[in-house]
C-alpha cells in the first residue's frame, strides 16, 4: 500500500510563536485505501489536522505531504487547484451555498476544475443517484433535511473523484438515524476503494466504521490503533508503536 | 446608559474598517450636502437678495438738466410717494479711450455719474477694489466693466469728447445692483462715477443730465411704475424726463442671462443632496443588517428592545458624528470659493461667508438619515427574540434571494463570473442604491463634459455674430464716411450695417427691441441663430421673431400681424424663428426704412478676408477717425459665468464620482463580509484567489455597467433638459449645435466611467476576499 498522506513533525500555533499549540510535532502516515478516524476531546487539534491535510490551513512547522505534493510549497492558487482535484471535504454543518440548487452545489468543484459541462452533469447525476437524492437536484438547500444536505455535501466532495475524502464530524449536526445513514454511505465509499479520513468525537462510531483510530490529546498523537477482525472491539486493537517522545 | 454607550463604542472599535467607511462616506456626503445647500441658497432669488441688501432703486429716472433744476427734482420723491430717494446725481455720456488696454482701439461709452460717496439712502454701491473718488480726475468704474475689458486700478480713461481730453484715473471698482453685466444688455452703457462737481467740466458742450433713484414702501408692479413715471412727467416741465429704468426690467434681464447658472446650481445642488443621502442610507442599512447576530447576543444578556435600538443607533451615530465634524466644515470651506465664483458669474457681490444655516441643515439631515436608517432595521431586530436574531444573523442566506436573469447565467460564462453576476442581484435594494450612486456620478460627468464642449462653442458662435470687427459710430461721423473707411480697407471682405429700433407687437405690453441688417449677415454667423423657417428676404415686410415673442403674441412661423415701428403701422410676415439673445425681432433694412426712411445704421459688422490681422485692421480704421469710432475686435473666450459653470461641474463630477466609488466600496465590503462563509466554502472546494477576485469584481462590474448605462442616458436627458430650460427661460429655442456635443464617440466612453468607478470601488474588497483564510472563517462558525 502506498502512503497517501504523511505529516512530519507538524506543528500549528495560533497567535504567534508563543501562542497556543493546536498541534505539536505530529507525525502521521495514512495509506491509500485506509479509513482513518481522528479522535480526541474538544481542542485536541482534530479539525486543525484535517485542515492542514486539506490545504485550507498552513502548518507553523513541519511538512504535510499529500499524494506526493508537499503542501507548504504551494501558493494559494496551487493549493486551491490541488484541493479541487485531489481532496473532497465534508463539513459538520454541510456548508452548502444557499443560493445554488443541489445540482449547482454538486457541480461547483467540477466547474472550477474546467470539466466539460456534459461530463460534469453526467458524473453529478450518477452521484446523486448513488446517494439517493437524484429527485432533489433542483431544490435549494434550505428545503432539505440535515441528512439530505450532508449527502449533497458528500456528492460535491466526490464530483472530481478525489484521492482523499476528508470528513469533519459529518454526523455532528444530524440525528442518530441521519448520522447512521451518512456513515453507512461513507463506509460504502471506503469499501469501493476511497481513502477516508474522518474526524469524530464519537468512539463507537469510530470503532464501528474505521479501520484505524488516531487519538489526539492537546495537539499530540496519544494513540494510534489499527482495528482488526470482524467485530472491532478494543480487545482486537493492534497497537502501532508510538515514539517515546510523543506519548 | 453606560452599558449602551460601552457596547456601542466597542462595536465602533471592533468594526474599525466599517466605522472608517462610515466616517469617510459621511464626511464626503456632509461636505457635498453643505456645498449643495450653499449653492441652493445662492441660486434662490439671488438678484432679489442682493437688490434688498444694496437698497436697489425700484425706479431710476433720467432727466434733462436743461429743463429741470435740482431743487425741482428734490421734491419729486414726495410727488410720487417714494419712501426714500437718492440724487439728483449729475451725469453725462462720454466716449473714453482706455490707455493701458492690451488690445487696440479700446474705446467705450460710459455714463459718468457724479456721486459724493458709495453709500446713499438708495442704490448703495459696494466697493470691490480700491476706494471712492476724492478729487477731480479720478473715476470709479463698474466691476463688470472692469472685468470684461481688463481695466485695472491705476489705469487711465481719456474722455475723448471733452475739450482738452481730460484723463481719468481709475481708483476703485464697485458693484452696482442697478446695472449688472446683464443690465448692460438693456442700458448698453456702463456707469462710472466721478465727483459731482467734475461732471459739468466733463460734459463740456454735451448734454448734462440728472439721475434720481427712488424706493417705494412696497415693490411696485409694472403698471404702477408706468403710472408713477406718467405722474412725474406731468409734474415737471415738458421734456424734463428723458428716460426711466425699472428694477423689474433689470431683474428679468438678470435672471434671463443667468438662468443657466441658476438652474444648474439648483439642479446639481439637489442631485448632490439626494446622491449623498441615498449612499449613507445604503451603507447604514447594510451595517445594521450585518449586526443581527450581535443583537441576538446582547438581547440574551438582558438588553431591552429599546436599549438594543439605542445601542445600534449609537454605534452608527458615533462615526457619523465624526464624519460630520470633518466633512461639514470642509464643505463650508470649499463652498466659499465656489459660491464666490458663482456670485462673480452671476455678477453679484461675493458673500462674506457661507450660510451657517446650510451647515446646520446638513448636520441635521445627515444625523436624521443615519439614525432613521439605523433605527428602522434595529427596531425589527429589537422586537425579535434573542434566538431569532442570532439565527437571522448566522443562518445562510435564504434561497429566495434574487438571481441574475438567465441570459446572464449562460453556461459558457466562467463560473466565478456567473456567481458574481448572481451576487449583484441578490440584494436588490442595496444594489439599487449603489446603482443610483453610480448613475448620479456618471450623469454629472456626462453633463459636465457636454457643457465643457458646448459652452466655448456657444460663446464662439455668439462672438461671431459681431463679425471679426465691429465698429460703432456716434452722430459726428456719417454713415457714408464710415462705409467708405471700412470698404476702403483691403482686408475687408464684407460689411453688414446694423440699425436698431423697437417694434410694437399686438398682445405684448411693451415694444420689443429689434435689429435690422443692411447686407446679408448670414455669412458672419447669423445663420446659426435661425431655429426654424427661413432667413429674411430682401423685400420689406418680413421678420424673424424669438420664441418668447411668438409665444406671448400667440404667433408662429407663417403668421402675419400688424406691427408699429416708430409710430408707423406696418404689416409684417413671420418667416422664421430666431435664437437671438439680445433682440426680439430681426428685420431686413428695407422693412426698417419703410417705417423710418431717415434711419441710419449706428453699428457695422465687418468680416475680414481669411488670414487678415484683426488688430491691424482696427488700428488702420481708428487712425482714420481716431475719436469718433469705437472699434471692437471680436475675441471668443470664457466669461465669468462660463468659468463658474465649468468649475462647478468639474468639482461636482469629482465629488459625486468619489461618492459613487466609496458607495461601491462600502457595498462590496459589506457583501464580502456577509459572504465570508460562502467565500471560505468556495475556497475550500477549490476556487483560486484569482477566481475569487474575478467573482467579486464581476459583482461590482455588473453594478457599474448598469449604473453607467443609466447614468449616460440620465446625463443626456439632464443636459437636454438644462439646455432647453435655459433657452426657454430666455425666450428662445435651443440652437441645434447645442445638442451636437452628445454624439456616440463622446457618450460611450463617458458611460464606461460607471464601470471604472465600480471596479475602483470593488478592488480592495475583492482582494480582501481573495486573501481570506478558509480555516479561520470556518473555525469561527
Amino acid at each position: 500500500m502506498t502512503t497517501l498522506v504523511e505529516l512530519t513533525e507538524v506543528s500549528k500555533r495560533y497567535d504567534g510563536v508563543s501562542g497556543r499549540a493546536a498541534l505539536d510535532g505530529v507525525n502521521l502516515a495514512i495509506d491509500s485505501g485506509e479509513f482513518t478516524a481522528i479522535m480526541g476531546p474538544s481542542g485536541s487539534g482534530k479539525s486543525t489536522l484535517l485542515n492542514l491535510v486539506a490545504g485550507v490551513d498552513r502548518p507553523t512547522g513541519g511538512r504535510v505531504n499529500v499524494a506526493g505534493e508537499e503542501l507548504s510549497r504551494l501558493n494559494e492558487a496551487r493549493l486551491a487547484r490541488f484541493r479541487r482535484a485531489r481532496v473532497g471535504f465534508v463539513f459538520q454543518f454541510f456548508n452548502l451555498l444557499a443560493n445554488l440548487t443541489v445540482l449547482e452545489n454538486v457541480l461547483l468543484p467540477a466547474q472550477l476544475q474546467g470539466t466539460r459541462p456534459a461530463q460534469a452533469r453526467t458524473r453529478a447525476a450518477e452521484l446523486l443517484a448513488q446517494l439517493g437524492i437524484a429527485d432533489l437536484a433542483g431544490t435549494y438547500p434550505a428545503r432539505l433535511s440535515g441528512g439530505q444536505q450532508q449527502r449533497v455535501a458528500i456528492a460535491r466532495a466526490l464530483i472530481n473523484q478525489p484521492l482523499l475524502l476528508l470528513a469533519d464530524e459529518p454526523t455532528g449536526a444530524l440525528d442518530t438515524h441521519g448520522g447512521e445513514q451518512v456513515m453507512e454511505l461513507i463506509e460504502g465509499l471506503h469499501r469501493d476503494g476511497q481513502t477516508v479520513v474522518l474526524v469524530t468525537h464519537d468512539a463507537k462510531l469510530a470503532a464501528r466504521h474505521a479501520g484505524r483510530v488516531v487519538t489526539l490529546i492537546d495537539g499530540h498523537v496519544n494513540d494510534d490503533t489499527r482495528l482488526d477482525g470482524a467485530t472491532p472491539t478494543p480487545h482486537n486493537l493492534v497497537k502501532v508503536r508510538i515514539p517515546e517522545e510523543q506519548r | 446608559m453606560r452599558a449602551i454607550f460601552t457596547k456601542a463604542w466597542s462595536e465602533v472599535r471592533r468594526r474599525r474598517r466599517q466605522s472608517a467607511v462610515i466616517v469617510v462616506m459621511v464626511a464626503l456626503a456632509g461636505g457635498t450636502i453643505t456645498l449643495g445647500l450653499n449653492l441652493l441658497l445662492e441660486s434662490s432669488h439671488p438678484y432679489d437678495r442682493a437688490f434688498e441688501a444694496q437698497k436697489g432703486a425700484h425706479l431710476k429716472v433720467f432727466y434733462d438738466a436743461s429743463k429741470v433744476t435740482p431743487g425741482e427734482l428734490a421734491s419729486t420723491a414726495a410727488t410720487i410717494g417714494a419712501a426714500s430717494f437718492a440724487g439728483p446725481w449729475p451725469d453725462v455720456y462720454a466716449t473714453v479711450l482706455h490707455r493701458e488696454a492690451s488690445q487696440a482701439n479700446p474705446r467705450y461709452q460710459l455714463d459718468l455719474v457724479g456721486r459724493a460717496g458709495p453709500d446713499e439712502p438708495v442704490e448703495i454701491l459696494r466697493l470691490t477694489a480700491g476706494r471712492w473718488v476724492q478729487a477731480p480726475g479720478e473715476v470709479v468704474v463698474n466691476h463688470s466693466f472692469a472685468e470684461q475689458n481688463g481695466v485695472h486700478l491705476g489705469d487711465h480713461l481719456i474722455s475723448l469728447h471733452t475739450t482738452g481730453k481730460p484723463v481719468l484715473t481709475v481708483v476703485g471698482e464697485a458693484v452696482d445692483i442697478g446695472q449688472t453685466s446683464a443690465g448692460a444688455s438693456i442700458t448698453t452703457t456702463q456707469r462710472a462715477w466721478v465727483l459731482p462737481a467734475h461732471v459739468a467740466e466733463l460734459a463740456g458742450e454735451h448734454g448734462l443730465g440728472y439721475q434720481m433713484a427712488y424706493r417705494f414702501p412696497l415693490a411696485p408692479s409694472q403698471s404702477q411704475l408706468r403710472d408713477t413715471t406718467e405722474r412725474l412727467r406731468d409734474s415737471l416741465p415738458t421734456g424734463a424726463v428723458s428716460g426711466s429704468l425699472s428694477h423689474l426690467a433689470m431683474r428679468d434681464a438678470y435672471n434671463a442671462t443667468n438662468q443657466f447658472l441658476l438652474v444648474l446650481l439648483l439642479a446639481f445642488g439637489v442631485i448632490a443632496l439626494a446622491a449623498s443621502l441615498a449612499t449613507i442610507v445604503n451603507l447604514v442599512l447594510g451595517t445594521v443588517l450585518a449586526s443581527y447576530r450581535e443583537i441576538g447576543v446582547i438581547k440574551a444578556l438582558g438588553f431591552t428592545p429599546l436599549e438594543v435600538v439605542a445601542t445600534l443607533v449609537a454605534g452608527i451615530a458615533i462615526p457619523a458624528l465624526a464624519g460630520c465634524a470633518v466633512g461639514i466644515p470642509a464643505g463650508a470651506a470649499l463652498s466659499l470659493p465656489l459660491v464666490n465664483q458663482a456670485a462673480r458669474g452671476l455678477d453679484l457681490p461675493s458673500p462674506a461667508a457661507v450660510s451657517p444655516f446650510a451647515a446646520a441643515v446638513a448636520l441635521a439631515s445627515i444625523l436624521l438619515s443615519v439614525m432613521l436608517a439605523a433605527a428602522l432595521p434595529a427596531l425589527r431586530a429589537g422586537r425579535m427574540s434573542a434566538v431569532a436574531a442570532i439565527t437571522a444573523g448566522s443562518a445562510p442566506r435564504s434561497a429566495r434571494a434574487l438571481r441574475a436573469p438567465r441570459q446572464l447565467r449562460h453556461p459558457r460564462l466562467p463560473r466565478p463570473v456567473s456567481l458574481g453576476t448572481d451576487d449583484a442581484f441578490a440584494r436588490p435594494l442595496r444594489s439599487a442604491l449603489t446603482v443610483l450612486a453610480i448613475l448620479v456620478g456618471v450623469a454629472t460627468i456626462v453633463v459636465a463634459s457636454a457643457l465643457r464642449e458646448a459652452l466655448p462653442r456657444s460663446l464662439e458662435t455668439t462672438s461671431r455674430l459681431n463679425g471679426d470687427v465691429s465698429v460703432s459710430r456716434g452722430n459726428t461721423v456719417s454713415d457714408n464716411r464710415v462705409m467708405a473707411i471700412l470698404t476702403g480697407q483691403p482686408q475687408t471682405q464684407q460689411v453688414v450695417a446694423v440699425g436698431r429700433g423697437t417694434v410694437v407687437v399686438p398682445g405684448l405690453d411693451y415694444p420689443i427691441d429689434s435689429i435690422a441688417f443692411r447686407g446679408d449677415p448670414r455669412d458672419i454667423g447669423w445663420s446659426a441663430t435661425l431655429v426654424r423657417g427661413r432667413w429674411l428676404g430682401q423685400g420689406p415686410g418680413e421678420v424673424l421673431l424669438t420664441r418668447r415673442v411668438l409665444d406671448q403674441a400667440h404667433l408662429d412661423v407663417g403668421s402675419t400681424f400688424d406691427a408699429v415701428i416708430a409710430g408707423r403701422p406696418l404689416r409684417l410676415h413671420v418667416v422664421g424663428e430666431t435664437g437671438s439673445l439680445s433682440f426680439g425681432a430681426l428685420l431686413a433694412w428695407s422693412t426698417l426704412t419703410t417705417a423710418q426712411p431717415q434711419v441710419q445704421p449706428d453699428r457695422y459688422l465687418v468680416q475680414l478676408r481669411p488670414g487678415s490681422n484683426a488688430d491691424g485692421f482696427a488700428a488702420a480704421v481708428q487712425a482714420q477717425e481716431p475719436d469718433f469710432l469705437t472699434i471692437t475686435v471680436s475675441r471668443a473666450g470664457l466669461d465669468d459665468s462660463a468659468n463658474a459653470i465649468n468649475t462647478l461641474m468639474s468639482f461636482l463630477s469629482v465629488i459625486l464620482g468619489l461618492i459613487a466609488a466609496v458607495g461601491v466600496f462600502s457595498t462590496m465590503l459589506l457583501h464580502v463580509r456577509e459572504r465570508s462563509r460562502d467565500i471560505a466554502i468556495l475556497k475550500a472546494v477549490g476556487m483560486t484567489p484569482r477566481q475569487l477576485l474575478a467573482m467579486v469584481m464581476t459583482c461590482g462590474a455588473v453594478l457599474g455597467v448598469v449604473g453607467g448605462l443609466a447614468g449616460m442616458l440620465a446625463g443626456t436627458h439632464i443636459y437636454r433638459g438644462l439646455v432647453t430650460q435655459l433657452a426657454h427661460g430666455i425666450g428662445v429655442s435651443p440652437p441645434p449645435f447645442a445638442f451636437d456635443v452628445l454624439h456616440p464617440s463622446t457618450l460611450y466612453p463617458l458611460g464606461l466611467t460607471g464601470l471604472a468607478i465600480a471596479l475602483a470601488g470593488a478592488l480592495l474588497p475583492a482582494r480582501r476576499a481573495a486573501r481570506s483564510r478558509v480555516a479561520e472563517v470556518l473555525r469561527s462558525e
